[in-house]
């Protein structure tokens, strides 16, 4: 029970913000709120090295990872797709669903087709948009789809599967996607099964997707990626290399972070006595890392080899972009 | 079409070096088509309207939205999503069992199918049009204007349209091109372009990727017309630096240009109000009497004799023939020479006043096309119904395919003066948003209608079905607002339509194998059947046997994107309709060689086949299947040319 001077200050001291506030709007020299972009950088391994594609095909792909950069009048927006691998088995190239579907967003965001507040409409419209096209794209994918709306200043995003991402302020991780799977290493996935064959396959609605929003403020660092990141660099260790990048903002600084942070994830995928945060998660949900289940697909212990994307952006004012 | 690996080989090579050729302008000089630098080019803003298009309506993929925006897929050549694509090509839809007749009287120099409206952002004395081809060009064959500047009222009448090029259909070259024909000059800035197409000699689906407008802000001297870069692969397009406009344009090429503008800008203004201004001179004169003693050579001629050779005429010959003298405008205004009206090809001048001047002439009209019209002058309700009351009761056949001025009311109209109705065309005509009219009005003598993209809904179609039990023909392709009803629709239609002959459920998407069902167990008659991109066909529920089992007499199936057409239904379309002409099967992933060429085997009166998109179907093997059957025009659409 608060005393009736309490109040009375809560009061007094509302009463001031609102004088204030409204002094302050009517003040010449206010500053109106100044539109908020993304400066972005992007790179990432492919789990095989072994590709011969043709450079026009592997843009914004790495290996079964796609994702694209967009930018439109209202908003900046990124997006990560991940490709589920187990279609090669089938004769189908799991790297092309996440390509195209992620092309097909990037050109939607680009022509205007989408509402900013809403990426998982991004998702859901790119998703019908494949379903449009002559050629058949068959495969599944995650997709994670993160829109900065310049004006309100504030990230929306869309999140199904185990991709995701984070936003950075000071040091510390103020906001993130959820991780959706059916069970371990199963995300949810977007997929279009051979049509013949319906129904045996694992296909997520795109409704599944987990929508938020976030304010943002000048500074903060976004990083979207694949779970071939996140299941291979502790959250520390990306908090760590994230830091700089609150004082430093040249894209060049950006785009050679995201590469180094790619790089380092794909080193320690690659080795075998490194407790990697998958190998973590294998252990908490108590699978025997030499057990039957996994022998065919994964290292006993170490890092976790996969296709790692990763995007970093950093939210900045539009008038110190271009200085 | 290519018939052996050589063939196809030069075909392809031909291709990619158009493909080179674009790609090193443009990295020599920056651009795909440089220009001079005083000229101002803008790309194409907004599609104001078209007539047709292959995608979905809320789609991004073929869609002729796509023609606006950045040319992204040229120099490319393919059948690409981000194209602006056409719902028809070649001859295939009019030679099919719902196909439209041709009118008499129609002028030989109109050919337009299609239409497409774009704008621009800003007002440009056009000194080039750049049209970007991505896939089977060639089908452009008029460029229009339009002159807004007496104000955007269109009741005054002061919206006209200008014809910058004409030209006539022809074959081109396969390859990637950018379409500039040289422009008739104009007086005036316009933002607003229309481009009319025919599309009678393709190959496959023309695509286009985008449109410029290359101008200047001001009046430009006639210097820009005549040097202007030409930018195909050979030195001299055939198909472009030759052509030049029919008579009536008056249009000359190249170095005549300068100096017969006057001329032609004379003979221009004449030739738009010529066809108004002949109807009201020739009506001008009240009836006159033919004096039997004069005795010229005309007068000697039987009357059908003259009837025969006036039959002959256009519509504009026959008004300027009125004007001659006063036997022929006798002879001219037998209503007997009018029982077909084309008023399409006159679209840019026709308003409802010169139809209530045409009245006289129309007392036995029984076919009337009114498609496109509305444009060029207003169309008001008052007039179209008076028009309707003295010459329509018995009329059998109304067009108005893209008519922005057919709305609720119009269409009451004609629901309750045109009773005798055989044949309702109402293509694309998206301003009507209420249909209810047609559930008191019927029309019991209706065979054919044509909704496609209207927004017709269920009970106004429930109750044209239950009135009109001699329909034959309905095509209810794209019209969204039936999706969700389609299988209670068919339902419907087998109860109470058991004549029909051709049906068009194009995309309608939740077409299941329950409807179809219901179709093919009552409508024997079917000839002709369109579930293009109907998705949720399934072959495992035998929809396609027993379709096939049950429609014997099938000439035409489209199963365009029913992506589980199998084996087994390729062998029963063979085993159970021998008169399949044109058969569609796109994007399927089941079906092999054996299949086809059982099909191609077994079906004599095969015309036509598409195999696009068909795993397993490699363009080596329609080649050979081109070469043995050569009655059969085999189709095999690709997107990437060098990696099929």
């Amino acid at each position: 029970m608060q005393s009736v001077a309490q109040y009375g200050r809560i009061v007094a001291r509302a009463l001031a913000a609102g004088i204030h506030n409204e002094f302050q709007l009517k003040s010449p020299f206010e500053k109106p709120k100044e539109p908020l972009h993304l400066v972005t950088g992007a790179s990432g391994f492919s789990k095989s090295k072994s590709l011969t594609k043709s450079s026009q095909l592997s843009k914004w792909t790495f290996g079964d990872d796609a994702y694209f950069i967009s930018r439109n009048k209202v908003a900046d927006v990124i997006g990560v797709a991940d490709g589920v691998g187990g279609w090669r088995n089938y004769g189908i190239d799991p790297s092309s669903f996440p390509r195209t579907l992620m092309l097909v967003c990037e050109r939607m965001v680009r022509e205007g087709h989408f509402v900013p507040q809403s990426p998982a409409n991004i998702i859901a419209a790119g998703y019908s948009e494949m379903m449009e096209q002559k050629v058949l794209t068959l495969g599944s994918s995650t997709a994670c789809v993160v829109s900065l709306h310049r004006e309100e200043q504030t990230i929306y995003s869309a999140n199904l599967g185990d991709s995701g991402f984070l936003v950075i302020r000071n040091g510390e991780i103020v906001h993130r996607s959820t991780e959706q799977q059916h069970y371990f290493n199963t995300p949810y996935q977007l997929a279009v099964a051979p049509p013949s064959r319906d129904g045996q396959w694992l296909s997520d609605s795109p409704e599944m997707a987990e929508s938020s929003s976030f304010k943002v403020e000048d500074g903060d660092v976004l990083m979207l990626a694949t779970d071939g990141l996140f299941d291979n660099l502790s959250e520390d260790m990306i908090v760590r290399s994230l830091r700089p990048l609150h004082t430093h903002k040249e894209e060049e600084r950006i785009q050679s972070t995201a590469h180094s942070m790619a790089e380092h994830a794909y080193k320690l995928s690659l080795d075998p006595d490194y407790m990697s945060p998958f190998a973590l998660s294998a252990c908490d949900i108590g699978i025997d890392l030499r057990g039957e289940l996994l022998k065919n697909l994964f290292l006993f212990s170490g890092g976790k080899p996969d296709d790692i994307t990763c995007i970093i952006a950093r939210v900045t004012y539009q008038s110190e972009i271009f200085l | 079409m290519a018939t052996s690996p050589e063939e196809y080989a030069d075909f392809q090579a031909h291709i990619l070096n158009s493909v080179k050729h674009y790609r090193d302008i443009q990295k020599k000089e920056g651009d795909v088509s440089p220009i001079a630098e005083c000229l101002i080019r803008l790309e194409g803003h907004e599609v104001i309207d078209f007539s047709s298009q292959y995608g979905s309506e809320s789609s991004i993929s073929y869609v002729a939205y796509n023609l606006a925006g950045k040319a992204c897929v040229f120099p490319s050549y393919g059948d690409y999503t981000q194209a602006c694509v056409f719902r028809t090509y070649g001859p295939w839809w009019n030679i099919a069992p719902s196909g439209r007749i041709k009118y008499r009287g129609t002028p030989s120099e109109f050919a337009s199918e299609d239409f497409i409206e774009i704008s621009f952002a800003e007002y440009l004395y056009p000194v080039r049009i750049e049209v970007y081809e991505t896939y089977n060009p060639g089908a452009i064959v008029r460029i229009l204007a339009c002159d807004r500047a007496g104000g955007t009222d269109a009741d005054k009448g002061q919206i006209t349209w200008v014809t910058l090029w004409r030209g006539q259909p022809k074959p081109c070259k396969q390859r990637p091109r950018i379409f500039a024909p040289h422009l008739k000059k104009i007086n005036f800035a316009t933002n607003l372009i229309r481009l009319e197409l025919n599309h009678h000699h393709l190959d496959y689906y023309t695509e286009l990727d985008g449109i410029k407008l290359i101008g200047t802000k001001t009046p430009p001297c006639s210097d820009f017309y005549i040097h202007q870069p030409v930018l195909s692969v050979d030195d001299a397009d055939p198909d472009i630096t030759f052509e030049f406009c029919e008579r009536d344009e008056g249009f000359r090429k190249g170095d005549h240009q300068q100096e017969t503008s006057q001329d032609n800008q004379s003979i221009i203004t004449n030739n738009q109000e010529n066809l108004s201004s002949e109807v009201q001179l020739s009506n001008s004169m009240a009836y006159v009497f033919i004096d039997a003693e004069e005795s010229s050579f005309f007068t000697l001629l039987p009357k059908e004799i003259v009837h025969l050779i006036l039959s002959y005429l256009d519509l504009q010959d026959l008004c300027r023939l009125a004007q001659t003298c006063s036997h022929m405008k006798a002879h001219c205004y037998d209503p007997y020479l009018y029982t077909d009206l084309n008023l399409q090809p006159f679209w840019t001048q026709v308003s409802s006043s010169s139809m209530l001047l045409m009245i006289p002439k129309c007392l036995r009209i029984q076919r009337l096309n009114l498609s496109w019209l509305g444009k060029g002058g207003h169309m008001f309700l008052a007039h179209l119904i008076t028009f309707f009351e003295n010459c329509c009761q018995e009329l059998g056949t109304l067009e108005l395919c893209c008519c922005n001025f057919v709305d609720s009311s119009v269409l009451k109209s004609v629901a309750s003066i045109c009773c005798n109705l055989l044949d309702l065309n109402l293509l694309g005509c998206t301003n009507i948003d209420d249909f209810s009219c047609l559930r008191i009005l019927s029309l019991p003598k209706l065979r054919k209608l044509n909704l496609y993209r209207t927004k017709i809904d269920y009970s106004s179609l429930m109750a044209v079905i239950r009135s009109s039990p001699d329909l034959e023909h309905l095509n209810i392709g794209s019209c969204q607002l039936l999706n969700s009803y389609i299988n209670a629709i068919l339902m419907e239609l087998g109860s109470f339509c058991k004549k029909l002959k051709s049906l068009d459920l194009w995309r309608m998407k939740a077409l299941s194998d329950e409807g179809l069902d219901y179709l093919y167990n009552n409508c024997h008659e079917l000839q002709e059947l369109d579930v293009g991109w109907c998705v949720e066909l399934k072959s495992d529920k035998d929809c396609y046997l027993n379709l096939a089992k049950n429609c014997k007499n099938l000439r035409k199936l489209f199963l365009t994107a029913n992506r589980t057409v199998r084996d087994v239904d390729l062998r029963a379309i063979a085993l159970n309709c021998p008169f399949m002409e044109q058969l569609d099967i796109l994007g399927t992933r089941e079906v092999t060689k054996d299949a086809i060429v059982h099909v191609l085997e077994t079906c004599k009166n095969l015309i036509f086949l598409d195999v696009s998109f068909c795993l397993g179907i490699s363009p080596s093997d329609v080649c050979s299947w081109r070469a043995s059957y050569p009655h059969v025009s085999i189709k095999k659409s690709f997107q990437n040319i060098s990696i099929t």
